[in-house]
């Protein structure tokens, strides 16, 4: 009697497993339409939070008019910049011409919002999906060409945008202005390195990191971050450094994809 | 009970929406308190002893977390289910005769299951997706830890007060 009802609760137990799996088997089949579906009904809701809690974060920045203050003087340093980059791209122009390169000028460019962020990984989620022209590995930028990552997965609607700081990334960076070159790393956690970089290069901290044509995996020139704390050993051939990355997910709302880009 | 129940698989929707959306802004190093699991881990803990209907809980926050996520169906249901099944055993372990619900029981069984949660994770999204790496330890361990003991304490006493909200 008791091997009766224990065998029916094994058996029982094992249907039970069956059914589990061959219903996740069916929902992995559709996986796309699925989540596709969920996103749809649920990306107004998403947006209202995603713009409430930027805007509730932005009142209770305690640091706001210091903030203010600090982007004055960047914008006045910008300033500067620009004049003398205006003129440096009037020579690279030449330059380009000169060697032949076929590089383009402008990008063409797909708008798209932030809708989520996932909470275990380093990955959003983006308002435009295949039916937008999105296409997977296309990179992803913000309005002041500060580099966010790449398309990892494109649904009808909606895409994932991996960020540069997960731990799948690897490609080569070049420090603004200077003529070092390097490898950019994500590390996880919002963590990014910069490695590779030659000993004998004078990098020093505050240095702008933008990707470099070597690589070919994003276009060159995005605004990657800014060279932190530099590890320089005698015993590695190599020295390596911190980046504080530019792109900030706090402060943003909407993003562009790079869709004529081809690496 | 079937309200009740709809009324919680409404309250994980919610709370997985303000995980990637609203909360996302006040993250501390990346890190996001997760809502969906404290609910599963305060509801294991009140639960009546020797009572698993709970499990429904840890389906549902797993599959509305996998459907938020770029994991395969599948991956945090599974985790989910682990943890819960993780609760209910060392309560049975830990818990003193009279059924007190004590926060000294809670908060290191509470640790743990975020610690569980985290391997699990990484764990079975690497066996089944290499096109993100997911990072285990490490100083944001702790942060989670402590951002996430706020919002599970506060919610162990809104449990205590609250028996309604009990499974």
């Amino acid at each position: 009697m008791i091997i009766n009802s224990q065998k029916k609760k094994i058996s029982k137990i094992i249907i039970a497993v069956l059914v589990i799996i061959l219903v996740l088997f069916i929902l992995n089949c559709f996986r796309s339409n699925i989540k596709n579906f969920f996103y749809l009904i649920s990306s107004p809701i998403q947006k209202s939070f995603w713009g409430a809690g930027n805007d509730i974060s932005k009142i209770l920045g305690s640091d706001l008019r210091k903030e203010v203050i600090n982007l004055r003087i960047k914008n006045h340093e910008i300033s500067n910049q620009i004049s003398i980059l205006e003129n440096l791209e009037k020579e690279n122009q030449e330059l380009r011409q000169a060697l032949d390169l076929n590089l383009q000028k402008d990008f063409k460019l797909i708008f798209a919002g932030i809708i989520s962020k996932d909470s275990a990984a380093n990955i959003i989620l983006i308002d435009r999906g295949s039916e937008d022209g999105i296409l997977k590995d296309m990179p992803v930028i913000n309005s002041q060409n500060v580099l966010f990552g790449r398309v990892l997965e494109v649904y009808k609607s909606f895409s994932r945008v991996s960020l540069i700081v997960d731990k799948t990334y690897v490609f080569d960076a070049k420090v603004q202005g200077k003529e070092i070159y390097g490898v950019v790393r994500g590390g996880g956690d919002y963590n990014l390195y910069f490695d590779f970089i030659s000993k004998e290069a004078e990098l020093k901290e505050e240095d702008v990191l933008m990707t470099s044509v070597l690589g070919g995996e994003f276009p060159q020139n995005l605004l990657v971050g800014k060279v932190g704390k530099i590890n320089k050993e005698d015993t590695k051939p190599f020295q390596s450094a911190d980046i504080n990355a530019f792109f900030d997910l706090k402060e943003t709302d909407n993003l562009f994809v790079i869709t004529n880009f081809k690496n | 009970m079937w309200h009740k129940n709809l009324i919680i698989i409404l309250f994980l929707y919610l709370f997985v929406l303000l995980e990637g959306g609203f909360l996302n802004h006040f993250a501390i190093c990346g890190v996001v308190p997760n809502l969906v699991l404290i609910l599963l881990c305060l509801a294991a803990f009140f639960e009546k002893p020797h009572g698993y209907s709970g499990i429904f809980l840890a389906v549902f926050s797993g599959l509305f977390l996998d459907i938020f996520s770029k994991l395969f169906f599948g991956v945090s249901i599974l985790t989910m289910v682990i943890i819960y099944l993780l609760i209910r055993e060392l309560i049975h372990i830990l818990r003193d005769t009279r059924q007190k619900h004590s926060i000294f029981y809670f908060i290191p069984i509470f640790i743990l299951c975020l610690i569980m949660y985290d391997f699990f994770l990484i764990l079975f999204s690497y066996l089944t997706d290499h096109s993100v790496l997911l990072s285990f330890g490490g100083y944001t361990l702790l942060i989670k830890i402590a951002y996430n003991l706020v919002f599970a304490t506060a919610g162990f006493m809104l449990f205590k007060k609250l028996p309604a909200l009990r499974l």
